[in-house]
This record gives structure tokens, C-alpha cells and sequence, in this order.
């Protein structure tokens, strides 16, 4: 009877403490990303070739300066941008644009992770129409007169994210010539790492340049077809190939593979080779001070090298 | 084994009568939470039953801290305003850590320490540190706290931002509903010197709001 009673007593118990613990507090939750951009303060960029008052009838011309290492930097041409490239890590780049008839007013811009952007001063260039030979035909071909205005390769905001982006997948080649490059050769090697991409793809085509599967440069090929650029490569094997896109068709270059080794700092090296090569140095270096007008201070300073 | 069994009984009875009463307070909690105020009379009382009541959390997201570090140290101080909204008569509490057991804000390479401040010793932002304030709460102080990108050490106080792992810090309370949402107003402010390497840091913050 009594364990009946305790039962029904403990049960009640557990019931009204669990009606009395269901009632529980609402909760909201919500996330927030805190990023923070440690950025580089950096000069403005320059423009050292060509120079103002310059003037072609080419249809484009290499833009070549210095600029922050490693930040993308665009070239302006009367305020639209015609083509992004990455400063290299020595702080170089060189990079086409297409020319219009007329005034060319150029500038480089270079914008860090941080947003803030700095422009080079201005450039002004001519680009002078090609007389037309008395030939007696009325035709004006596109090439002898150049265009009027050539098309941006994307807006100033958007240019910085079409680099670091894998080759698309609908790459399609219908009733389109592939671009073609001709620098560098295949299986060439090199000892620096800032190489020439060179070639030809469609008139006024859209180009751009990528290196193992990776976009590192985009700008508008020539009137006639040419586009030029200097890219950065990475150690060891690059795969460089060349996209183009033009009135919503595009194609892919056959790629090209070079490999990038650096040359190896006889500082460095412990081999006999180099320890033979550090001795003669420091005998030349001795060699050359004695024989100077000051011999005896520099003397000591040779022995120090030695 | 009367005597035992007495009390015993005795025993148990307390627990029901615990458990009634508590049961109880409960239920007059829920009367006096009706949404009909009129028959209480112009008391504060809210708008939903506790257990009934929904929070809602919102915030702004925080703009990114921008800092171009200089060989002694560079600071940038930004905004986050969190809203809570609740009919909760016995209001809400508010609070926060990050999303991960790491309350460091990771880079690719390495990462920026949160500040060893807190809410009750709160400490001046040291160079490769973030942290967190809320002007006018526990040892903050007033404030104001203002934006500022790339500038001095802020005069005023942060604290650092407890991992998931530790009990996570109050940013915001209140006692009585939050109808229309209560703002918030959490600064964050980080420090970098010149050794830090140029890179995009990142840390989550998890708020969470409970209604009382």
C-alpha cells in the first residue's frame, strides 16, 4: 500500500516539475563576419613609356611603368578601362591597350585590398589615321582609319575580379579563329620570372591570359589582332593559355608550357665550386687594393673579406 | 517504522507543495503577462506570455576594418548595431562569442590575437589585437566611441571577444520589453604594426539574444 502511495506521490511530483520546466525562455541568434584589411600604403603608380606628345599610327602601343608589387593595376584610356595586369613582384609591368584615332589620354591605377586607389599622371598620345593610298576604291577598311572608340574591358569596379579566375568551361570555338600565341616558345626555360605573352586572336577581341588555369592579365587585343603582356611566372612548370571573347563567342589557345627556375645565389652555396669562387673573388678584391693609391687601408678591409 | 514511514510522507509532501507553488508562480507569471492591460490598470505589463513570447535579432553587419599599419601601429575602429526585438515582459539579455573555439581573427599566414581586455577591466587596444566596447556598458566607460580608419591607439577601452568555448560576455540587457526594437551599438577596433603581413583577417561573432 505504502510503496502504491510513494509511487503516485513521486509520479505527481515529476509530472508538475515537468509542466513547470517545459516553459522555457526564445532564443535568437544572428552572425556577423568582422573582417580587417591590413593593407600596404603604396606610391602612385607611373607610366614611363610611352611619354606625353608621342604619337603613332599603330593601332596600339605597350604601356609599360612601375607600380606597388603584386597589386593588379589597370590602364585607362580616356577614362575607360582597356586592360588589367598584375604589377610584378619586382614592381614592373608592361601590358597593350588598343589605340583610337585621335587623343589617347592614359593613365595606370592600382587599387589595394583596402579599396584605395592611386593614379599615375596623365599620358598623352596620338594616334594619327593611316593615309589612304590612291588606290581609287572607296571602301575605308577598319585597320587604315583605326575606330573610333574602343570598348572597355569591364568597369573600373568589376576589372579587379576578372583576375585569379579559372578558365570557364563554355569555352566554345564555332565560327571562331582560336587566339594564337607566339611568345614564349614552348618548353622554353627561364632564369627570371617576368616573361612576354605574345600573339594574335580576333580584331577587338576580349584576351585574356591565363597561367595554369589562371587568369593573370585581360585586355582587348588590337584592330588588328596583336595583344601584348607582361605576366609573373611561378616556379618551377607554367601552362600559359590564351582565351578570347568576342560577340558572345570565345575560344582557347593551344597552351604553351615554359618552366621558370631561379638562379641559384653562389652566396649561398657550400659547394666547392662556390667556396673556390668566393676565394678568388676575395684574391681579386685584395689583387685590386693593393695596387690603389690607398692600399694599406683598404688592405685591412680585404682581409676582412677574406 | 511509523515514525519512518511519516516522514516519508512528510518528505514527499514538501516536494509536492514545492512543486506546486512553483508550478504556481509560474501560472500567475502568466496572468499577469496578458495582453489585455486595460483590466491591470496602466501597469507595465507586456504583450505575451513568458514561454509564448518570440525575440527577434538582427544586425548590421560590420564594415571592414581598413588598416595600413605604420612601424608603431595603426588603428581602425567600426560599428555594428545589433537590434533586439522582444514582447518578453521580463525583457531580454544579449550576448556573444565567436563562432569558434579560436577568438583570434585568422589570416592566411597568421592571425591577430583578441584583445586580453573584458568587460570589467577593459584595456586600451594593444598594437596586433582586436577587440570589442559598447560605450556606457559594465567598465567601458561613455564613450563616445567614433569610427576611425588607419589612425592612433582610440583613447577608450576594448575588451576581447570570448571563444565558443568560454562563457560568452553580455552586451546588451533589459527587463522590461523591447517593442520597438532596442539598437545596440558594438564597436569593434583593431591594431596592426608593420610586422603583421598584408592579408584579409577574419573572426565570426555570434550574438545571442534570450528573452529573460
Amino acid at each position: 500500500m505504502w510503496r502504491y502511495v510513494k509511487s503516485k506521490l513521486y509520479g505527481a511530483a515529476l509530472i508538475l516539475a515537468a509542466i513547470g520546466g517545459a516553459v522555457s525562455p526564445a532564443v535568437a541568434v544572428a552572425a556577423s563576419e568582422i573582417q580587417a584589411s591590413i593593407c600596404v600604403d603604396f606610391m602612385a603608380p607611373t607610366i614611363t613609356s610611352p611619354v606625353s606628345g608621342f604619337a603613332t599610327q599603330d593601332d596600339s602601343v605597350i604601356v609599360t611603368g612601375e607600380g606597388e608589387a603584386s597589386l593588379p593595376i589597370t590602364i585607362v584610356d580616356n577614362g575607360t578601362p582597356l586592360a588589367i595586369t598584375t604589377v610584378s613582384s619586382s614592381g614592373d609591368y608592361a601590358i597593350s591597350i588598343p589605340l583610337s584615332v585621335g587623343e589617347n589620354v592614359i593613365i595606370a591605377r592600382e587599387v589595394n585590398a583596402c579599396g584605395t586607389a592611386k593614379e599615375s599622371g596623365e599620358v598623352h598620345l596620338q594616334r594619327n589615321a593611316v593615309p589612304q593610298a590612291p588606290t581609287g576604291g572607296s571602301t575605308l577598311n577598319q585597320e587604315s582609319v583605326g575606330v573610333a572608340s574602343i570598348a572597355s574591358v569591364g568597369s573600373a569596379q568589376d576589372l579587379s575580379s576578372s583576375l585569379n579566375q579559372p578558365i570557364p568551361n563554355n569555352v566554345s570555338t564555332a565560327s571562331f579563329n582560336a587566339p594564337v600565341i607566339k611568345q614564349p616558345l614552348p618548353d622554353t626555360v627561364y632564369t627570371t620570372n617576368l616573361v612576354w605573352v605574345t600573339g594574335t586572336a580576333e580584331p577587338s577581341s576580349m584576351v585574356t591570359i591565363y597561367i595554369n588555369g589562371m587568369s593573370v592579365a585581360r585586355l582587348r587585343a588590337s584592330p588588328t589582332g596583336s595583344f601584348s603582356v607582361t605576366v609573373e611566372l611561378n616556379k618551377g612548370r607554367n601552362t600559359i593559355q590564351v582565351e578570347a571573347e568576342k560577340d558572345g563567342k570565345s575560344a582557347l589557345s593551344q597552351s604553351t608550357t615554359v618552366t621558370y627556375t631561379p638562379p641559384k645565389s653562389a652566396a649561398k652555396g657550400t659547394s666547392p665550386f662556390a667556396v673556390a669562387t668566393a676565394i678568388a673573388a676575395g684574391l681579386a678584391i685584395a689583387m685590386a687594393v693593393i695596387t690603389s693609391d690607398v692600399w694599406v687601408v683598404k688592405l685591412i678591409k680585404a682581409r676582412r673579406l677574406r | 517504522m511509523t515514525n519512518q514511514r511519516f516522514r516519508q510522507v512528510k518528505r514527499l509532501i514538501s516536494v509536492l507543495i514545492f512543486t506546486l507553488v512553483s508550478v504556481c508562480c509560474v501560472q500567475t507569471v502568466s496572468y499577469a503577462d496578458t495582453t489585455d492591460s486595460s483590466v491591470y490598470g496602466s501597469g507595465s505589463f507586456g504583450d505575451c506570455d513568458y514561454g509564448t513570447c518570440t525575440i527577434t535579432l538582427t544586425d548590421t553587419g560590420v564594415p571592414t576594418l581598413t588598416v595600413v599599419p605604420t612601424p608603431t601601429g595603426a588603428c581602425s575602429v567600426q560599428s555594428d548595431t545589433v537590434s533586439v526585438l522582444t514582447d518578453s515582459t521580463t525583457g531580454y539579455s544579449l550576448t556573444m562569442t565567436t563562432s569558434t573555439t579560436n577568438n583570434a581573427m585568422q589570416g592566411t599566414t597568421t592571425s591577430l590575437a583578441t584583445s586580453s581586455g573584458t568587460s570589467g577591466a577593459p584595456v586600451t587596444l594593444a598594437v596586433n589585437t582586436w577587440g570589442y566596447r559598447v560605450d556606457g556598458l559594465a567598465s567601458f566607460g561613455t564613450g563616445p566611441t567614433t569610427t576611425q580608419s588607419s589612425g592612433s591607439v582610440p583613447s577608450v577601452t576594448f575588451a576581447g571577444v570570448p571563444s565558443s568555448s568560454q562563457s560568452s560576455t553580455q552586451v546588451a540587457s533589459s527587463s522590461s520589453p523591447a517593442n520597438p526594437a532596442q539598437d545596440t551599438k558594438v564597436w569593434y577596433g583593431v591594431c596592426a604594426d608593420s610586422s603583421i603581413p598584408v592579408d584579409t583577417y577574419s573572426a565570426t561573432v555570434v550574438y545571442t539574444a534570450v528573452t529573460n
